[in-house]
């Protein structure tokens, strides 16, 4: 048997969050990487897989079974060829969930299939995140304060920040969506330090801008100016869940 | 698309871009303000010679620059004017915080207006042998995120001036 594991925090959910994920079976399916098929067969859902590893291809159709115990849920694919399971176990504790999450295959050509379980891993971790609605942590444990606001609202010490880091993209925002959901989207892209800093488009008189300093994940720093306030900590990072406007986004990782 | 004209261009404009953030440094008396500026000066200067080297590998004729001088008019203008609020804050004894202001909003605008690079960026692919093409585009990707940096740090300094302005 081969197998290969991630263990991740989703931040701010509940186990039931992430478990309910995988309801919407077929959603899940559809990113799966090296599934070629899937759909109603026989009355049974039912899937089809093609694997490779260089010029080595294995092939397999499978009947997709969904199994829910208390904190785990189990998706097996009983295949022609051999058996597919992608096991995920949710846990509380204090900053949310956490997750263990398994795909391991057993069964003809493992060889083959085995350098595939780990991408499929990731891109279950990156739909788990993504659907169970996790929320950016801030640390909790200071009320008023997060302990790097006054880097981020010193201007000549985000200046240093930015002076140190490479840029890692950029994104515009609009108004369909608050700018905490923009950044929150681009998680799966932050670095251990990530500093990111939000300009106003076309406004020169910056009606609104923000810095955050994020570190493993964590928002650890934040400062956001929009009209005529200007906050940090927990209070900005609140304020950014209700503004909505155009903006570029801009995400540096810190070295 | 004349890609070797295009870079010559922009060379030429990010080395008048490098003259103006030297000249700054010399007029603003914070300290941090005044290294960075010569940070950006330097980068600016990095890329006018990195787009040159990209030029003449290509190729291009004087009359082909000279065309760029109509199409990038609004450029040309802008770096005029930043030029004199410079000139006019050097001649003064004290510098007059909304001119210095001013000056920055336009050098953001310069910073964000990226348009060259990511012109050339998007043509990368046609230009030359594969092995210049990645050059070319490594080159060209690195310099557009030095603009993005360029931008911020403006910005910031930016506020830094509007902040002790108002105090």
């Amino acid at each position: 048997m081969k197998r290969h594991s991630v263990e991740f925090t989703v931040y701010g959910v509940e186990p039931e969050d992430v478990l309910s994920v995988f309801i919407k079976i077929e959603d899940f399916l559809a990113m799966l990487p090296y599934l070629v098929d899937y759909g109603v067969k026989d009355g049974k859902l039912a899937a089809s897989f093609k694997f490779r590893r260089s010029i080595f291809i294995h092939e397999d159709e499978c009947v997709v079974k969904l199994a829910r115990m208390d904190s785990t849920v189990e998706i097996a694919f009983k295949c022609g060829k051999g058996q597919l399971r992608i096991v995920t176990e949710a846990s509380k504790i204090p900053e949310g969930t956490k997750v263990r999450l398994t795909v391991e295959y057993s069964g003809k050509n493992e060889w083959v299939v085995s350098v595939c379980l780990d991408e499929m891993a990731l891109i279950a971790k990156d739909y788990i995140v993504e659907m169970s609605g996790s929320k950016m942590p801030i640390l909790m444990e200071m009320v008023d304060k997060l302990p790097k606001d006054d880097v981020v609202k010193d201007v000549f010490k985000s200046a240093s920040l930015i002076l140190r880091s490479n840029l890692i993209g950029s994104i515009e925002s609009d108004k369909t969506d608050t700018i905490y959901n923009f950044v929150n989207k681009l998680r799966p892209f932050m670095k251990k330090s990530t500093y990111i800093s939000i300009n106003q488009k076309n406004s020169e008189e910056a009606e609104f801008a923000s810095r955050l300093l994020m570190e493993d994940g964590i928002i650890v720093g934040a400062y956001v100016k929009y009209q005529d306030k200007q906050l940090t900590g927990p209070k900005a990072v609140e304020l950014l869940k209700k503004i909505r406007e155009n903006a570029t986004i801009n995400l540096w990782e810190v070295r | 698309m004349k890609a070797g004209a295009v870079l010559a261009f922009n060379s030429l404009l990010e080395k008048r871009i490098a003259e103006l953030y030297r000249r700054l440094s010399d007029v603003v008396k914070d300290s941090t303000a005044k290294v960075i500026f010569r940070f950006i000066g330097a980068d600016s200067m990095k890329h006018s010679e990195v787009l040159k080297a990209l030029a003449e590998e290509l190729g291009y004729s004087d009359t082909e620059l000279n065309e760029f001088v109509g199409e990038y008019r609004d450029e040309l203008v802008l770096l005029d004017q930043i030029g004199e609020s410079i000139t006019n804050m050097a001649n003064s004894d004290d510098i007059d915080i909304k001119i210095l202001l001013e000056t920055l909003m336009m050098l953001e605008r310069v910073e964000h207006h990226t348009r060259g690079v990511e012109e050339l960026l998007r043509e990368c692919g046609r230009l030359g042998d594969e092995t210049f093409n990645k050059v070319c585009r490594a080159l060209l990707s690195s310099i557009r995120d030095d603009e993005v940096r360029h931008f911020e740090l403006v910005r910031l300094i930016r506020i830094f001036y509007r902040e002790m302005g108002e105090e």
